[in-house]
C-alpha cells in the first residue's frame, strides 16, 4: 500500500515538471489533426454557401439543419470520416515515437527539459517500441477473441431473452475492459524494461512485463484506479459544462473550444503521469529486491 | 318449497353460466353486420387450434348474395407458392414451422354441409413490371390459380336475400406457423392473430369504389394488412391452465377443467378483428385512464419498462380524445412480447395491440413509447374509421403516423421525441420527413395505390413517412384548429363505417372552405393530386440576391449627326435589389418569402409558385441582406431546405463550431489509439 501511494505521489511531482514536454507532444498531435481539420473547415464553409440554414447549427443541436446540411455535402464529408482510420494509425505511430523521450525524461526528471535531447531519445527507442506496439496489438486481439468468442457462443442460443443477451454482453465488455487495461500495462512495462535494461530485446522484455504485471496485478490496478479518477472527473465536468452553457453562442463556441483543448492537454499530462507512476513503482520494487 | 324453487334456480343458473354475454357497451357502436361465436382449443404440443364457430351475417345490400367469401390468412404460411411467400424471400424452413387453416365443415341453417363447393380465389394479379400497377387486360400475367389459398369462396345452397341474416356453423383447424408476420408461436409463447376463417366485407354498389356489389377480398400480401366489418365476438379459449391469456375482449369468465386446461371466455364489441395471446410468463399491470381500464401484459425482462409504456398510452388516449374524438370502449389490453416473439411486435387489433422494446434501452431512445402510441392510434385509424388497408394503406398507416408524430412531439418534445441522447436528438416529425427524403428514389411511387403495388421496398417510406409529412405540412398551412376540425368531422361522420380517400378529401375541402374561403383555391384537390396521388416533389430556391447601384440619364440623346453623349449618373443612396426565386421540382405550392433589408426592415412577400422563376425587385435606399422562403417552416415537403434562404453576408460561425467539434473528435480518437502503445 505504501509503495502505491509513494509511486502515485511521485507520479504527480514528475508530471507537474513535465508541462513543456506535454505541450510539445500536444502541439505535434495538434498539427497532425489540423491537416484534416483545416480542409474540413473550408469544405464546411463552401457547402454552407449563402444559405442561412447553417446558422441553425450554431446554438444547440438541430437534426433537421444538420441533416439538410449533410445531404448537401454528405459525400464530401464522408471522405473525412474515412480518413479517420489512417489518421489513427498515424497517431499510434506518433505516440509510439514519443515514448522514448517521455520515459527518458521521467527516469531522470531533474534538470531542464531540452527538445533536442527529447527528440534524440524518441529516435533511439523508436524501433523497439514500434515492435512492442505491434506485439501489444496482437495481445489485444487475442484478449478480444478470448472474451467475445465465448460470449458469442453464450448469446447465440435460440430461445434466449434480450435481457440475457444484454447482461452477457455487458459482462463480456467489463471483462474485456479489464483485459484491455492489463494489455496497456504490459505494453507500458515492456517499454520500461527495454529502457532500463538498455537492451532492445523486445520479446524478452514483453515476457518479463507479462510476469511482472501478473504478479503485481492488484497493486497495478489499485494505482490505475487512483490515476483514472481524475480524468474521469474531468470528463464528467466537461460534459456538465456543455449541458449548462446558455450564453452568447459565439462566446460559447470559443469557450467550449478552449475548455476542450485544455482538456486534451491535461489528458496528455495525465498519460505522462501514468507512465511515471508505473515507472516509480517498478523502481521501488526493484530497489527492494 | 325446495321442489318449487328448484326449476327456478336451474333457469337462473343456466342464464348466468351459459349465456356469457354480459354487454360491454350500452349501445352498439356499429351495425354489427357479422357476429362470431367461437370455441377454440389450443394444443400446445402440435401448435394446432381446433375451433367451432357460429357465424351470423346480415346482408347489408339490396342484392341477393349467393356465396360467402372468407380470408384464410394462415394459408399464407402454408408453402412457398402463397402470395405472401412469393412476394419476397421465404422465411419458414422446418416442417413444423409452416402454418395453415382448413374448414372441415360448414353447415347452413338447413343442416346442409357446404364444403363440397368450396374453392380458393386469387382476386389479385401479379403487378405489371412496367407500369408497376395491376395489369388491365393481361390475363397471361395472372398467377397460377392453384397457388394462393388465402381467399376462399363457399357457394350457398340458399342465397341470402337483401336485409336477411344467415347463420352457419363452421368447424376449422388452424396450425400456427412459427411466429412470423405477427402471428404464430415461438416455443411456448403464442400470439394468435388472423387465426380463424374470417368473413370478407360485402360492399353494396356505391360503397367506397364499388361499382357493382360484391365481396371485397384480397389475398394476404406481404405488405398488406386487413379490411373487415365491425363485429361482435364471443370467444372461448381453452388451453393449459398455467397460461396467462390476453385478448381484445373483456374477460367474462374462466373455468378450470379436470384435464388441467382452462377456458377463458372473452367478449368484444364493434372491433374489426379478434386476436389473442398466451404465455406462462406474462406479468400483468393494470391501470386506469378515465373510463378506460388499461391492461399491460409484459414479459418479465421488459417489465421494468411497464411504466414507460403505460404513460405513453395515456398520452395517446388523452391527445386523441381531445383532438379527434372519444375512445368508446372501457378497456384496452396491450402486450410486451419477449424477444423470441418479436415478430409479434407493433401490431394493432383495435382494443388490443402489441408494443415493442428491448432490454436495457435508455430513456432517451423512445422505442417503447413510439410503438405504443403508434399501435394504439390504430384504434382510431382503421379500428373506428375502418378503412380498407389492402387498397388504401395510406389511410391507416399514413394518417396514423401523422397522429403518432403529433402525440410524440407533444408529449416528448418536437426535437427529442424519438431520440434524446446527450449528443444527438431528433423528433418524430423530423424522422418522418428524413425517412421520405432519404429514399434512394423518393419519386418511385405515389401514395395512392394498393399495399402490394410498391416497388423495391418503398412501401414503408411512402405510406408511413411521406403521408405523415404532407399531412403535417397541410396542418401548418391551414392551421392546427382547422385540421383538428377535419379529423373531428371525419370521426363523427365515418366512425364505425368504412371511409375511402375521397370521403376524407371531401371533408378537407368542406372544412378548409369554411375556415379560409378560397384562400387555397376552389378546393384542396390540388394538394392531394400532387402529394398523395402523384410522386411529384417540391423544391423552391432562392437562386441569388443581386444588389446594384441605380444609373440613369446616360446614353446618346438627339438625332443622328447632332447627337449628344451624356455619361450615366449614379443615383445617390438608391439601390436596386433583386431576389431571384426558382422552382426546381414539379410540385406547385404557394410560398411566402421574407426579405430582410440592411436597416432591419422586413417585407413578407407571397408567390403563387407556378412559374419556373420569379423575381422580387426593390429600388430603395436600403439593400436587401437576406431572404428566406417559407420563414415559418410550413413547407415540410420542400426537399431541400439549404437552398430556401440566401444571404449576402454568410456567417462562418457554424463552420468554426463544427470544425472545433471535428478537431475534438480527432483528438479523442488519437488518445484512444494510445491504448495500443
Ligand atoms: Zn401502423
Amino acid at each position: 500500500m505504501m509503495k502505491i501511494l509513494k509511486a502515485y505521489k511521485s507520479g504527480w511531482t514528475v508530471s507537474l515538471n513535465s508541462k513543456r514536454m506535454t505541450s510539445l507532444v500536444y502541439l505535434s498531435y495538434l498539427i497532425l489533426a489540423l491537416l484534416l481539420v483545416i480542409p474540413f473547415y473550408r469544405l464546411f464553409v463552401s457547402v454552407a454557401g449563402s444559405s442561412l440554414l447553417p446558422d441553425d447549427l450554431i446554438r444547440g443541436f438541430s437534426a433537421t439543419a444538420l441533416g439538410e446540411f449533410m445531404r448537401e455535402g454528405g459525400k464530401a464529408f464522408g471522405f473525412y470520416l474515412k480518413a479517420l482510420l489512417p489518421w489513427m494509425v498515424l497517431f499510434l505511430v506518433l505516440g509510439t515515437f514519443f515514448q522514448g523521450g517521455i520515459i527518458s525524461w521521467i527516469s531522470n526528471d531533474r534538470g531542464r527539459f531540452s527538445t533536442k535531447t527529447f527528440i534524440g531519445n524518441c529516435v533511439a527507442y523508436f524501433w523497439p517500441f514500434l515492435k512492442t506496439c505491434f506485439y501489444t496489438l496482437i495481445i489485444q486481439i487475442i484478449f478480444a477473441v478470448l472474451v467475445y468468442l465465448p460470449v458469442s457462443i453464450l448469446i447465440g442460443g435460440d430461445n434466449l431473452t434480450d435481457a440475457h443477451i444484454g447482461k452477457t454482453l455487458i459482462f463480456g465488455i467489463a471483462i474485456h475492459l479489464l483485459l484491455l487495461i492489463w494489455g496497456t500495462m504490459i505494453a507500458e512495462y515492456t517499454r520500461l524494461f527495454i529502457y532500463r535494461s538498455g537492451k532492445r530485446k523486445v520479446l524478452k522484455s514483453l515476457w518479463k512485463a507479462f510476469k511482472f504485471t501478473l504478479r503485481n496485478i492488484h497493486r497495478l490496478f489499485g494505482m490505475y484506479i487512483m490515476w483514472v479518477i481524475l480524468p474521469l472527473a474531468l470528463f464528467i465536468a466537461l460534459y456538465l459544462i456543455r449541458m449548462r452553457w446558455t450564453i452568447d453562442p459565439g462566446l460559447m463556441i470559443f469557450l467550449l473550444f478552449l475548455v476542450q483543448q485544455v482538456f486534451i492537454w491535461v489528458r496528455f499530462l495525465l498519460k505522462i503521469q501514468k507512465t511515471s507512476i508505473f515507472y516509480r513503482y517498478l523502481v521501488l520494487i526493484v530497489q527492494k529486491a | 318449497m325446495l321442489k318449487k324453487l328448484f326449476p327456478i334456480i336451474i333457469v337462473f343458473l343456466l342464464f348466468f353460466t351459459s349465456t356469457h354475454a354480459q354487454e360491454i357497451l350500452t349501445n352498439p357502436l356499429s351495425e354489427r353486420i357479422t357476429e362470431y361465436d367461437i370455441q377454440v382449443k389450443l394444443d400446445t404440443e402440435t401448435k394446432k387450434l381446433s375451433g367451432q364457430m357460429v357465424l351470423k351475417w346480415k346482408n347489408p345490400s339490396q342484392d341477393t348474395v349467393r356465396d360467402l367469401q372468407f380470408h384464410m390468412y394462415l394459408n399464407a404460411f402454408k408453402n412457398d407458392k402463397s402470395t405472401m411467400m412469393s412476394e419476397g424471400s421465404s422465411f419458414l424452413s422446418k416442417e413444423e414451422n409452416w402454418g395453415w387453416v382448413e374448414i372441415q365443415s360448414i353447415i347452413d341453417p338447413e343442416g346442409l354441409d357446404l364444403t363440397s363447393g368450396m374453392r380458393y380465389l386469387q382476386p389479385d394479379q401479379a403487378i405489371d413490371e412496367k407500369t408497376l400497377r395491376l395489369p388491365q387486360e393481361k390475363p397471361e400475367q395472372m398467377r397460377d390459380p392453384e397457388t394462393d389459398q388465402t381467399v376462399l369462396s363457399i357457394p350457398l345452397d340458399k342465397p341470402v336475400l337483401p336485409g336477411d341474416s344467415l347463420e352457419v356453423k363452421i368447424n376449422f383447424i388452424s396450425k400456427l406457423p412459427k411466429l412470423a408476420k405477427r402471428t404464430g408461436y415461438a416455443e411456448d409463447y403464442y400470439f394468435v392473430a388472423q387465426w380463424f376463417p374470417k368473413l370478407g366485407v360485402y360492399e353494396p354498389a356505391g360503397m367506397r369504389y364499388a361499382e357493382k356489389c360484391g365481396w371485397n377480398t384480397h389475398e394476404f400480401h406481404r405488405n398488406s394488412e386487413f379490411y373487415a366489418n365491425h363485429s361482435l365476438y364471443n370467444v372461448d379459449i381453452t388451453l393449459p391452465e398455467d397460461y396467462i391469456v390476453g385478448s381484445g375482449g373483456v374477460l367474462q369468465n374462466t373455468e378450470s377443467h379436470a384435464d388441467g386446461t382452462m377456458t377463458h371466455t372473452f367478449r368484444a364489441e364493434d372491433i374489426v378483428d379478434f386476436a389473442w395471446t398466451a404465455s406462462q410468463e406474462y406479468q400483468v399491470f393494470e391501470d386506469q385512464w378515465r373510463h378506460v381500464n388499461i391492461k399491460f401484459l409484459c414479459h418479465p425482462e421488459h417489465a421494468y419498462q411497464a411504466e414507460r409504456h403505460i404513460i405513453a398510452l395515456k398520452h395517446a388516449l388523452e391527445y386523441l380524445t381531445e383532438h379527434v374524438g372519444p375512445y368508446p370502449w372501457p378497456h384496452v389490453t396491450f402486450i410486451g412480447p419477449p424477444m423470441k416473439g418479436s415478430a409479434a411486435q407493433g401490431m394493432e387489433y383495435t382494443t388490443f395491440f402489441t408494443a415493442g422494446t428491448v432490454w436495457g434501452l435508455p430513456e432517451g431512445i423512445r422505442m417503447p413509447e413510439l410503438v405504443t402510441v403508434h399501435e394504439f392510434g390504430h384504434a382510431y385509424f382503421m379500428g373506428i374509421l375502418a378503412t380498407n388497408e389492402f387498397e388504401e394503406p395510406w389511410m391507416d398507416e399514413g394518417i396514423n403516423t401523422y397522429w403518432e408524430g403529433r402525440i410524440m412531439d407533444h408529449a416528448y418534445g418536437s426535437k427529442t421525441s424519438v431520440l434524446d441522447l446527450p449528443f444527438i436528438n431528433i423528433g418524430d416529425l423530423e424522422t418522418a420527413r428524413f425517412t421520405y427524403l432519404l429514399m434512394k428514389n423518393p419519386k418511385i411511387a405515389d401514395g395512392y395505390r394498393a399495399s402490394w403495388e410498391f416497388p423495391h421496398g418503398s412501401y414503408g417510406a411512402v405510406i408511413y413517412q411521406k403521408s405523415a409529412t404532407w399531412l403535417h405540412m397541410l396542418e401548418r398551412m391551414i392551421g392546427q384548429p382547422v385540421i383538428d376540425e377535419i379529423f373531428k368531422r371525419f370521426y363523427q361522420r365515418w366512425g364505425f363505417k368504412h371511409p375511402a380517400t375521397q370521403d376524407f378529401i371531401d371533408i378537407v375541402n368542406e372544412v378548409v372552405s369554411e375556415y379560409h374561403g378560397d384562400l387555397f383555391g376552389e378546393s384542396m384537390d390540388w394538394y392531394f393530386d400532387q402529394f398523395l396521388k402523384s410522386s411529384k416533389m417540391m423544391d423552391y430556391t432562392i437562386e441569388s440576391i443581386r444588389v446594384r447601384s441605380i444609373k440613369e440619364k446616360g446614353g446618346l440623346f438627339g438625332e443622328s449627326g447632332n447627337q449628344e453623349f451624356r455619361e450615366s449618373e449614379t443615383v445617390e443612396n438608391m439601390f436596386k435589389s433583386e431576389v431571384r426565386l426558382e422552382r426546381l421540382e414539379e410540385a406547385i405550392v404557394p410560398v411566402e418569402i421574407l426579405v430582410h433589408f440592411d436597416n432591419g426592415d422586413e417585407i413578407l412577400e407571397r408567390w403563387d409558385g407556378k412559374s419556373r422563376a420569379h423575381d422580387f425587385v426593390y429600388e430603395r435606399a436600403e439593400k436587401v441582406v437576406w431572404a428566406k422562403i417559407d420563414p415559418e417552416m410550413k413547407m415540410l415537403m420542400d426537399a431541400n431546405l439549404m437552398n430556401n434562404s440566401y444571404t449576402r453576408e454568410p456567417s462562418k460561425m457554424s463552420a468554426v463550431k463544427y470544425s472545433g467539434k471535428f478537431l475534438f473528435l480527432i483528438q479523442n480518437l488519437m488518445q484512444f489509439a494510445g491504448i495500443f502503445n
